[in-house]
């Protein structure tokens, strides 16, 4: 019997542990409840919880689906019995009893859409045969974006209130608030997507004139190194304009550095040397385009600018558990640490911007915690660490 | 029976371990060609780190224990654990590596676009995955206990610290070539002495266990009790005891144990004459071997068809969940890779699990004395020296016995790392990797603290109980996802969690001894049968109710989830690797 | 599979199956012991034959389709 007491504590123990640890943040939330003081205190924190847990599927944008979310903590803020957020053509979502006036939902939110201005309805234009049904008013609040009506959030409730449409009112801005800002977010992915595009471009000129100057150079002595090179050259080309999404393999990623650094050999000569250390398992990890091969330019040029003796560049690709680590190094220069932390943070030149735009798309992407960490320090060298979960929702390679 | 050689072969594969797993990364190629370095892991070394890391206690003591002990019916066990890869295989291994997902909360997350559901599922992964490790640990107390006399705690806490240690130290990097390594020492483990026995088999004549008697003490034997059971007694039979039988204490003195049960308690010796007929421990019923080469003969509970059919769904369905396996297929590089890999570990499991029913046969031929302790997982530990006898059964028993640890090593490592990476994932994220090694030890710690407190789990009931989990909860999940676009975050939820939660309980309420025998315990005791169909309908009718609650894009999703990879949705790489 | 699945019953609705012997070993035993792996194997070999011979001539279809 003492066994069987004993194994239920352990189990106990084990779940209540993990419970803990996986439920803290409801629980950090219960303790604040009890803490806080007047009851004006905790109104006023539910208010901004709601609202707070109402704001991330806006921030994807109005559809039906994101709406919908929206909805129910959207009445659980307005404490009414039943909500609808219309646009000028379909319902997108209904929140709430009485089901029955969904469908009307549309034509009562007609004279507000079409005047962006709060109107009220009385039990005149809200009736229904249910006798249960206690829906008599309803506040009408338009939500616009940048001036033009998107879409109008309908509350229904029992009694006339001037409060309720004050409250609706203020809620319909808040909406508002939250759509310009996802509409922020689009116009910035857009940016940084220009940017990967410049990039693509940015093949230096510089580039293609020491590539090609490279290959002539073997065209009477060794025509078949000749040709090989001016296929990995046209590949390599044909890989960065290529327009297939965002994110690849590191296997081909690789594959692309392999093409750059061997036209960079035919330059260089034995002077440029390479290691690397890749294990097989994070291979086939999706990573953002073009994340490693511009670190690996930036080292070949830092490690051949000033030293006549050459430069070894080590690539490394571990695995990390859940994550991939990534390691571009170089045994070159360096750079003052002052400066890179200027490029990291988008304020460098046009030499550092692959720096920036990197460590901006992985943060996009994966979150702030992931983003590019440099070591270096001048005559000491650089190394551009970064990891990439193996996965992330909505990151495939194409 | 303290064997040298065996106690130096269990520490030469510790160290070894260790070794490696400080060293990890010499073993990534260091070059300086892009082509070496870029080959991705072939489907044979790929198959052979998964069957590393797949073969654990169970595997290698537990199922020829369970057939020396019960007979026929237990056949299923050693199908079961290799034909569920034929399930993953025709319904979850190529669609799964396309989703991209590196652990089942991964896909559950990137099919249902749901946080809920993923937390569920990690919940469940994590329970997996300390449901699985408790039999390492005890498997390792009883090889250590077997092989050195040391009590089995110390056997789990040193295999605990151990892989704690060495994932602590950087052992994240699931090293392919490392497990694969691992795969190939436990075949050998178990090949090696298999020939050798039947060698010895053959010169003794080839005796059959099946025949009209039950096991009978070949020779004059003395065997010693170490944990308190309850025997049958089938023939009145003099033995001469010392210590504590029916509560009598003795000292080297003749007794006459009568027909009927008798307590024998701990630390006594009982010597019996040779010939005498085997007393089994109350658990076992006894059987004779006619009875125990029939199928369905009872041997296994009165209502063997339920337990057969419910052990078949278990296992077939269940090894889709286990959270070690499936990160393994990520390293594929694309979906005909993953289906590839899992032919050719069915080939390599199927090498490994067609010796089991010979060191069943050999155990009840040679070892019969452990039906008397109870503790037939010992059987093949014991084997090579009992059987063969000088310096070479001590070389081969030391070989199986590094063999062993080798399997519990590598299986716990690998869990821990699976259940450490999901832990620190949902909960650690902000301390990277600080935040890992403190999910480590605490995946390790609770099936420690199991350990410690209860010794007498039945290494095969946990791991069928973490099958039956599996089953009951993620395989709904990872079968409807793939294949049916309705299956929405609340009926996978509810699924989960239902069919989780039912075979949870029942697991635990017979573990706990809380079961009363009949028909419920059966129920109890091998729950998938029914667990399983629950899980799958409350999935499945739940979802149909809301439908409100499919994600958007599910279109999209499923038609990468199917479409074969040459498709244009490739690079030209990709292409070309896929054509090969 | 279902073969394979349909052998409990077919030891409870035949219990002579479960006594006899073939090549020297018992049935059930010959079965789930030995014949069943490379049985597992072989099924697993044609089933990615097949389905990889379905997806290359899928994708035939639809590639041979893009280029007009």
């Amino acid at each position: 019997m003492s066994t069987v007491v004993a194994f239920l504590v352990g189990v106990l123990v084990g779940l209540v542990g993990l419970g803990i640890v996986v439920l803290s943040r409801r629980a950090g939330t219960a303790r604040v409840r009890r803490h806080l003081g007047t009851e004006a205190e905790q109104v006023t924190y539910e208010t901004l919880h709601k609202a707070w847990s109402a704001a991330p599927p806006l921030r994807a944008g109005l559809s039906s689906d994101t709406a919908r979310k929206a909805a129910r903590h959207l009445r659980g803020l307005l404490r009414a019995p039943a909500l609808a957020i219309t646009d000028g053509e379909q319902r997108l979502a209904w929140d709430g009893s009485g089901e029955q006036h969904a469908d009307a939902a549309v034509a009562l939110a007609a004279t507000a859409f079409r005047t962006g201005k709060v109107s009220v309805l009385g039990p005149d234009r809200i009736a229904c045969a249910d006798p249960s049904c206690t829906l008599r008013y309803a506040v009408a609040a338009p939500i616009a974006v940048e001036d033009e009506v998107r879409a109008v959030l309908t509350v229904y409730s029992a009694e006339e209130s001037a409060g309720l449409a004050r409250a609706a009112t203020e809620v319909a801005r808040w909406v508002s608030g939250q759509l310009e800002l996802a509409e922020l977010d689009r116009s910035k992915a857009r940016l940084i997507e220009a940017e990967v595009r410049a990039l693509r471009a940015q093949i230096s000129p510089h580039f293609i004139y020491n590539s090609l100057t490279a290959i002539a150079s073997f065209v009477r002595t060794d025509p078949a190194r000749a040709r090989n090179l001016l296929l990995e050259f046209a590949d390599f080309t044909r890989y960065s304009f290529r327009r297939h999404g965002d994110f690849t393999t590191l296997a081909e990623e690789l594959n692309s550095i392999d093409q750059y650094l061997n036209l960079e050999r035919a330059r260089f000569g034995e002077r440029l040397t390479v290691t690397l250390q890749i294990s097989p398992e994070v291979l086939p990890v999706a990573v953002p385009f073009l994340c490693l091969q511009p670190l690996v330019e930036n080292a070949v040029q830092h490690g051949m600018e000033d030293r006549a003796n050459g430069c070894h560049i080590t690539i490394l690709a571990q695995d990390g558990g859940s994550e991939a680590l990534l390691s571009v190094e170089d045994d070159g220069a360096g750079m003052d640490p002052e400066q890179c932390r200027r490029m990291l943070s988008g304020k460098g030149d046009g030499g550092g911007m692959a720096l920036g735009n990197i460590d901006e798309r992985l943060r996009q992407v994966y979150g702030h915690e992931y983003g590019l960490v440099v070591e270096t320090a001048l005559g000491a060298g650089t190394k551009v660490k970064l990891r990439v979960p193996k996965h992330r929702v909505g990151v495939h390679a194409t | 029976m303290t064997s040298t050689y065996s106690v130096v072969a269990v520490a030469i594969v510790i160290t070894a371990t260790m070794l490696i797993g400080a060293n990890g990364l010499r073993l990534s190629r260091t070059t300086s060609d892009f082509y070496v370095a870029s080959r991705t892991v072939s489907p044979w070394w790929n198959a052979s780190a998964i069957g590393g890391e797949y073969l654990s206690a169970a595997s290698f003591l537990g199922v020829a224990g369970l057939i020396f002990a019960y007979g026929a019916d237990m056949l299923w066990f050693a199908v079961g654990y290799t034909a569920g890869y034929l399930v993953l295989l025709t319904l979850v291994a190529a669609p799964l590596r396309r989703s991209g997902a590196y652990t089942l909360p991964d896909f559950a997350e990137e099919r249902l676009a749901s946080v809920p559901v993923r937390r569920i599922a990690s919940l469940l992964t994590v329970g997996i995955g300390w449901l699985y490790l408790l039999p390492q640990l005890q498997g390792a107390g009883l090889t250590l206990y077997t092989v050195t006399g040391l009590s089995p705690l110390v056997g789990a806490v040193a295999v605990a610290v151990v892989v704690v240690v060495n994932v602590m130290a950087g052992g994240m990097r699931s090293i392919t070539i490392v497990q694969a390594f691992q795969f190939w020492l436990k075949l050998a483990a178990i090949t090696i002495p298999m020939v050798f026995l039947l060698l010895a088999w053959q010169h003794d004549g080839a005796p059959t266990p099946i025949g009209p008697t039950p096991p009978a003490f070949t020779e004059r034997t003395t065997v010693r009790v170490n944990s308190a059971v309850t025997v049958r007694v089938h023939e009145p039979v003099r033995v001469t005891v010392t210590g504590v039988v029916d509560g009598d204490r003795l000292r080297e003195s003749p007794v006459r144990l009568s027909t009927g049960t008798h307590r024998i308690d701990q630390g006594t010796s009982v010597t019996f004459p040779a010939g005498a007929v085997v007393p089994q421990v109350t658990s076992i019923p006894a059987t004779t071997g006619e009875q125990w080469a029939l199928p369905l003969s009872g041997t296994s509970g009165d209502h063997s068809l339920y337990v057969v059919y419910s052990l078949i769904v278990a296992t077939f369905l269940g090894v889709m969940g286990l959270p070690h396996v499936i990160v393994r297929f990520y390293t594929n590089p694309n979906g005909w890779a993953a289906r590839r890999t899992t032919v050719v570990l069915l080939v390599l499991l199927g090498v490994f699990y067609v010796q089991l029913p010979l060191y069943g046969m050999f155990g009840r031929l040679y070892t019969p004395e452990l039906l008397m302790t109870g503790r037939t997982d010992a059987t093949i530990l014991l084997l090579p020296a009992r059987v063969i006898g000088g310096l070479g059964g001590d070389l081969l028993s030391a070989l199986v016995a590094g063999g062993a640890f080798a399997a519990f090593l590598s299986t716990a490592s690998g869990l821990t790392v699976a259940v450490a990476g999901v832990i620190s994932r949902n909960t650690l994220r902000r301390f990277g990797i600080t935040g890992f090694r403190i999910a480590a030890v605490g995946a390790m710690t609770v099936p420690l603290a199991m350990t410690l407190v209860s010794s007498r789990l039945s290494v095969a009931d946990v791991v069928g109980l973490a099958f039956a989990v599996a089953a009951s909860s993620l395989c709904p999940l990872v079968v409807l996802g793939i294949w049916w676009r309705g299956l929405t975050s609340v009926g996978a939820a509810a699924g989960m969690t239902v069919g989780g939660g039912l075979a949870l309980t029942a697991g635990l309420l017979t573990l706990m001894g809380a079961a009363q025998p009949g028909w419920w315990m059966d129920l109890l005791r091998w729950p998938a049968a029914w667990t399983v169909p629950i899980g799958f309908a409350v999935m499945v009718g739940v979802s149909l109710a809301t439908p409100g609650s499919t994600p958007p894009g599910v279109a999209r999703l499923m038609a990468r989830l199917h479409a074969p990879e040459s498709l244009g949705l490739r690079s030209t790489a990709a292409r070309e690797e896929a054509a090969q | 599979m279902s073969d394979l699945a349909a052998l409990p019953i077919a030891f409870e609705l035949f219990p002579a199956l479960g006594a006899a012997n073939l090549l020297g070993l018992r049935l059930p035993w010959l079965l789930l012991g030995v014949v069943v792996f490379p049985a597992l194997v072989i099924g697993a070999w044609l089933y990615v034959r097949r389905a990889e011979r379905n997806e290359r001539r899928f994708v035939a279809n639809v590639d041979g389709a893009e280029q007009p």
